[in-house]
Protein backbone atom coordinates (compact mmCIF):
# COMPACT_ATOMS: atom_id res chain seq x y z
CA UNK A 1 0.00 0.00 0.00
CA UNK A 2 1.34 3.41 -1.04
CA UNK A 3 0.03 6.25 1.11
CA UNK A 4 -0.33 9.40 -0.99
CA UNK A 5 -1.75 12.90 -0.74
CA UNK A 6 -3.36 14.73 -3.64
CA UNK A 7 -3.19 18.48 -3.04
CA UNK A 8 -5.35 20.26 -5.61
CA UNK A 9 -8.05 22.94 -5.60
CA UNK A 10 -10.65 20.81 -7.43
CA UNK A 11 -11.17 17.34 -5.99
CA UNK A 12 -13.99 16.46 -8.38
CA UNK A 13 -11.75 16.94 -11.40
CA UNK A 14 -9.29 14.37 -10.06
CA UNK A 15 -11.70 11.67 -8.92
CA UNK A 16 -10.95 9.50 -11.96
CA UNK A 17 -7.22 9.99 -11.44
CA UNK A 18 -7.53 8.88 -7.81
CA UNK A 19 -9.66 5.89 -8.82
CA UNK A 20 -6.99 4.83 -11.31
CA UNK A 21 -4.29 5.09 -8.63
CA UNK A 22 -6.42 2.98 -6.30
CA UNK A 23 -6.12 0.13 -8.80
CA UNK A 24 -2.38 0.13 -8.08
CA UNK A 25 -2.94 -0.15 -4.31
CA UNK A 26 -2.68 3.55 -3.49
CA UNK A 27 -4.45 5.02 -0.47
CA UNK A 28 -5.32 8.62 -1.37
CA UNK A 29 -6.11 11.57 0.89
CA UNK A 30 -7.30 14.83 -0.74
CA UNK A 31 -6.48 18.38 0.39
CA UNK A 32 -7.28 21.64 -1.35
CA UNK A 33 -4.91 23.77 0.72
CA UNK A 34 -1.16 23.52 1.03
CA UNK A 35 -1.22 24.21 4.75
CA UNK A 36 -3.60 21.31 5.44
CA UNK A 37 -1.52 18.98 3.27
CA UNK A 38 1.65 20.06 5.11
CA UNK A 39 -0.03 19.32 8.44
CA UNK A 40 -0.80 15.81 7.20
CA UNK A 41 2.83 15.35 6.14
CA UNK A 42 4.05 16.49 9.55
CA UNK A 43 1.73 14.20 11.47
CA UNK A 44 1.55 11.04 9.39
CA UNK A 45 3.86 8.80 7.41
CA UNK A 46 3.37 9.32 3.67
CA UNK A 47 5.11 7.93 0.60
CA UNK A 48 4.11 10.34 -2.12
CA UNK A 49 2.49 13.68 -2.87
CA UNK A 50 0.70 14.73 -6.05
CA UNK A 51 0.38 18.50 -6.06
CA UNK A 52 -1.36 20.86 -8.45
CA UNK A 53 0.72 23.84 -9.60
CA UNK A 54 -1.81 26.10 -7.88
CA UNK A 55 -3.44 25.52 -4.48
CA UNK A 56 -5.96 27.72 -2.72
CA UNK A 57 -3.37 29.21 -0.35
CA UNK A 58 -0.01 28.91 -2.19
CA UNK A 59 1.50 27.66 -5.42
CA UNK A 60 2.37 24.00 -5.73
CA UNK A 61 6.04 24.96 -5.99
CA UNK A 62 5.95 26.97 -2.77
CA UNK A 63 4.25 23.98 -1.17
CA UNK A 64 7.09 21.70 -2.31
CA UNK A 65 9.73 24.03 -0.86
CA UNK A 66 7.97 23.85 2.50
CA UNK A 67 7.49 20.08 2.23
CA UNK A 68 11.15 19.43 1.40
CA UNK A 69 12.16 21.48 4.45
CA UNK A 70 10.06 19.35 6.82
CA UNK A 71 10.40 15.96 5.12
CA UNK A 72 12.76 15.57 2.15
CA UNK A 73 12.17 11.82 1.98
CA UNK A 74 8.67 12.10 0.48
CA UNK A 75 8.54 11.81 -3.31
CA UNK A 76 6.48 14.25 -5.32
CA UNK A 77 4.69 14.63 -8.65
CA UNK A 78 3.42 17.99 -9.93
CA UNK A 79 0.25 18.39 -11.99
CA UNK A 80 1.18 21.30 -14.20
CA UNK A 81 0.54 22.92 -17.57
CA UNK A 82 4.00 24.51 -17.74
CA UNK A 83 6.29 23.88 -20.70
CA UNK A 84 9.16 21.46 -20.14
CA UNK A 85 11.70 24.30 -19.75
CA UNK A 86 9.52 26.38 -17.45
CA UNK A 87 8.73 23.32 -15.36
CA UNK A 88 12.43 22.56 -14.99
CA UNK A 89 13.09 26.13 -13.82
CA UNK A 90 10.17 26.03 -11.39
CA UNK A 91 11.16 22.73 -9.80
CA UNK A 92 14.97 22.76 -10.00
CA UNK A 93 16.46 21.36 -6.81
CA UNK A 94 13.14 20.12 -5.45
CA UNK A 95 13.69 16.56 -6.66
CA UNK A 96 10.30 16.19 -8.35
CA UNK A 97 9.78 12.74 -9.84
CA UNK A 98 7.61 13.74 -12.74
CA UNK A 99 5.33 16.33 -14.32
CA UNK A 100 1.81 15.19 -15.14
CA UNK A 101 -0.96 17.18 -16.84
CA UNK A 102 -3.52 19.04 -14.73
CA UNK A 103 -6.04 16.26 -15.27
CA UNK A 104 -4.02 13.04 -15.74
CA UNK A 105 -5.57 10.17 -17.65
CA UNK A 106 -5.18 6.42 -17.47
CA UNK A 107 -2.06 6.27 -19.67
CA UNK A 108 -0.35 8.96 -17.55
CA UNK A 109 -0.96 6.90 -14.44
CA UNK A 110 0.50 3.82 -16.12
CA UNK A 111 3.64 5.73 -17.16
CA UNK A 112 4.02 7.18 -13.70
CA UNK A 113 3.67 3.80 -11.98
CA UNK A 114 6.43 2.33 -14.15
CA UNK A 115 8.76 5.24 -13.30
CA UNK A 116 7.87 5.19 -9.60
CA UNK A 117 8.53 1.45 -9.37
CA UNK A 118 11.95 2.03 -10.95
CA UNK A 119 12.81 4.58 -8.22
CA UNK A 120 11.54 2.23 -5.49
CA UNK A 121 13.63 -0.61 -6.92
CA UNK A 122 16.79 1.55 -6.76
CA UNK A 123 16.12 2.19 -3.07
CA UNK A 124 15.38 -1.52 -2.47
CA UNK A 125 18.70 -2.44 -4.13
CA UNK A 126 20.47 -0.26 -1.54
CA UNK A 127 18.54 -1.89 1.28
CA UNK A 128 19.35 -5.39 0.03
CA UNK A 129 23.08 -4.57 -0.15
CA UNK A 130 23.14 -3.46 3.52
CA UNK B 1 37.95 18.13 10.83
CA UNK B 2 39.85 15.87 13.20
CA UNK B 3 38.22 12.54 12.41
CA UNK B 4 35.66 11.25 9.95
CA UNK B 5 34.94 10.37 6.33
CA UNK B 6 34.73 12.99 3.59
CA UNK B 7 33.00 12.26 0.27
CA UNK B 8 33.77 14.17 -2.93
CA UNK B 9 31.67 13.61 -6.09
CA UNK B 10 34.29 12.89 -8.75
CA UNK B 11 34.72 12.36 -12.48
CA UNK B 12 36.35 9.31 -14.06
CA UNK B 13 38.24 7.19 -11.56
CA UNK B 14 38.32 9.85 -8.84
CA UNK B 15 41.03 9.66 -6.20
CA UNK B 16 42.81 12.39 -4.22
CA UNK B 17 44.56 13.69 -7.35
CA UNK B 18 41.38 13.47 -9.44
CA UNK B 19 38.77 15.98 -10.53
CA UNK B 20 35.50 16.94 -8.88
CA UNK B 21 32.14 16.42 -10.61
CA UNK B 22 29.92 19.48 -10.95
CA UNK B 23 26.65 17.68 -10.24
CA UNK B 24 26.88 15.35 -7.28
CA UNK B 25 23.99 13.13 -8.34
CA UNK B 26 25.47 12.46 -11.78
CA UNK B 27 29.10 11.93 -10.72
CA UNK B 28 30.98 8.82 -11.92
CA UNK B 29 32.36 7.89 -8.51
CA UNK B 30 32.58 9.21 -4.97
CA UNK B 31 36.08 9.65 -3.60
CA UNK B 32 36.10 8.84 0.13
CA UNK B 33 38.81 10.37 2.29
CA UNK B 34 39.15 8.99 5.81
CA UNK B 35 40.63 11.47 8.26
CA UNK B 36 42.27 10.58 11.58
CA UNK B 37 43.73 13.15 13.94
CA UNK B 38 43.51 15.79 11.23
CA UNK B 39 45.51 13.71 8.72
CA UNK B 40 44.43 11.82 5.60
CA UNK B 41 44.54 8.16 6.59
CA UNK B 42 43.02 6.39 3.58
CA UNK B 43 41.41 7.11 0.21
CA UNK B 44 38.73 4.87 -1.32
CA UNK B 45 36.49 5.00 -4.37
CA UNK B 46 32.80 4.10 -4.54
CA UNK B 47 31.00 3.97 -7.90
CA UNK B 48 27.87 6.11 -8.02
CA UNK B 49 24.49 4.46 -8.56
CA UNK B 50 22.01 5.08 -11.35
CA UNK B 51 20.52 8.55 -11.06
CA UNK B 52 16.97 9.24 -12.22
CA UNK B 53 14.98 12.45 -12.14
CA UNK B 54 13.60 12.85 -8.64
CA UNK B 55 15.77 10.05 -7.28
CA UNK B 56 17.66 12.46 -5.00
CA UNK B 57 17.46 10.20 -2.00
CA UNK B 58 19.45 7.40 -3.70
CA UNK B 59 22.85 9.14 -3.25
CA UNK B 60 21.76 10.37 0.18
CA UNK B 61 21.11 6.80 1.31
CA UNK B 62 24.28 5.56 -0.43
CA UNK B 63 26.55 8.00 1.42
CA UNK B 64 24.76 7.52 4.74
CA UNK B 65 25.15 3.76 4.39
CA UNK B 66 28.88 4.25 3.81
CA UNK B 67 29.22 6.27 7.00
CA UNK B 68 30.13 9.58 5.35
CA UNK B 69 30.31 12.55 7.72
CA UNK B 70 30.96 15.39 5.27
CA UNK B 71 30.28 16.01 1.59
CA UNK B 72 31.91 18.68 -0.60
CA UNK B 73 29.78 19.94 -3.51
CA UNK B 74 29.94 22.58 -6.22
CA UNK B 75 26.15 22.70 -6.32
CA UNK B 76 23.19 20.84 -4.84
CA UNK B 77 19.41 21.07 -4.85
CA UNK B 78 17.22 21.92 -1.89
CA UNK B 79 15.77 18.43 -1.53
CA UNK B 80 19.02 16.44 -1.46
CA UNK B 81 20.56 19.05 0.86
CA UNK B 82 17.66 18.60 3.26
CA UNK B 83 18.10 14.83 2.92
CA UNK B 84 21.81 15.00 3.80
CA UNK B 85 21.03 17.23 6.76
CA UNK B 86 18.41 14.74 7.91
CA UNK B 87 20.84 11.80 7.86
CA UNK B 88 23.54 13.83 9.63
CA UNK B 89 25.94 14.52 6.74
CA UNK B 90 27.40 18.05 6.71
CA UNK B 91 27.50 19.57 3.22
CA UNK B 92 30.37 21.93 2.35
CA UNK B 93 30.56 24.20 -0.68
CA UNK B 94 33.27 25.16 -3.14
CA UNK B 95 32.19 26.15 -6.63
CA UNK B 96 35.58 27.38 -7.81
CA UNK B 97 38.14 24.59 -7.77
CA UNK B 98 37.92 21.46 -9.92
CA UNK B 99 40.67 19.56 -8.09
CA UNK B 100 39.82 17.26 -5.21
CA UNK B 101 42.94 17.57 -3.09
CA UNK B 102 42.93 21.32 -2.26
CA UNK B 103 39.26 21.38 -1.21
CA UNK B 104 39.77 18.31 0.99
CA UNK B 105 42.81 19.92 2.61
CA UNK B 106 40.80 23.08 3.21
CA UNK B 107 37.95 21.13 4.80
CA UNK B 108 40.35 19.35 7.13
CA UNK B 109 41.93 22.72 8.02
CA UNK B 110 38.49 24.17 8.78
CA UNK B 111 38.67 26.63 5.90
CA UNK B 112 35.66 25.41 3.90
CA UNK B 113 32.18 26.80 4.52
CA UNK B 114 29.02 24.77 5.07
CA UNK B 115 26.62 25.44 2.19
CA UNK B 116 23.88 27.96 2.92
CA UNK B 117 20.29 27.93 1.70
CA UNK B 118 20.94 30.77 -0.77
CA UNK B 119 23.62 28.68 -2.48
CA UNK B 120 21.33 25.78 -3.45
CA UNK B 121 20.34 25.25 -7.08
CA UNK B 122 17.06 26.59 -8.34
CA UNK B 123 15.73 28.64 -5.44
CA UNK B 124 15.66 31.87 -7.41
CA UNK B 125 13.17 30.59 -9.96
CA UNK B 126 10.16 30.22 -7.69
Amino acid sequence: MIKAVIAAPDKEMLNDFAAELNKYDFEIIFFDSGSDALAEILNNKLDLVFVNEKLCDMTGFQFLEKMVAVNPMINSVVLSSLSKDDFHKATEGLGVLMQLPLNPEKQHVKGFIEYFNNILNLVKKQTRSD
Amino acid sequence: MENGRIAVPSTGNGGLDGQRAGHFGHCDVFTFIDVENGQIKEVDILPNQEHSQGGCMVPVNLLAKNKVNALIVGGIGMRPLAGFNQVGIDVYYDAERAEIKPVVEDLIAGKLQVITSDQVCGGGNR
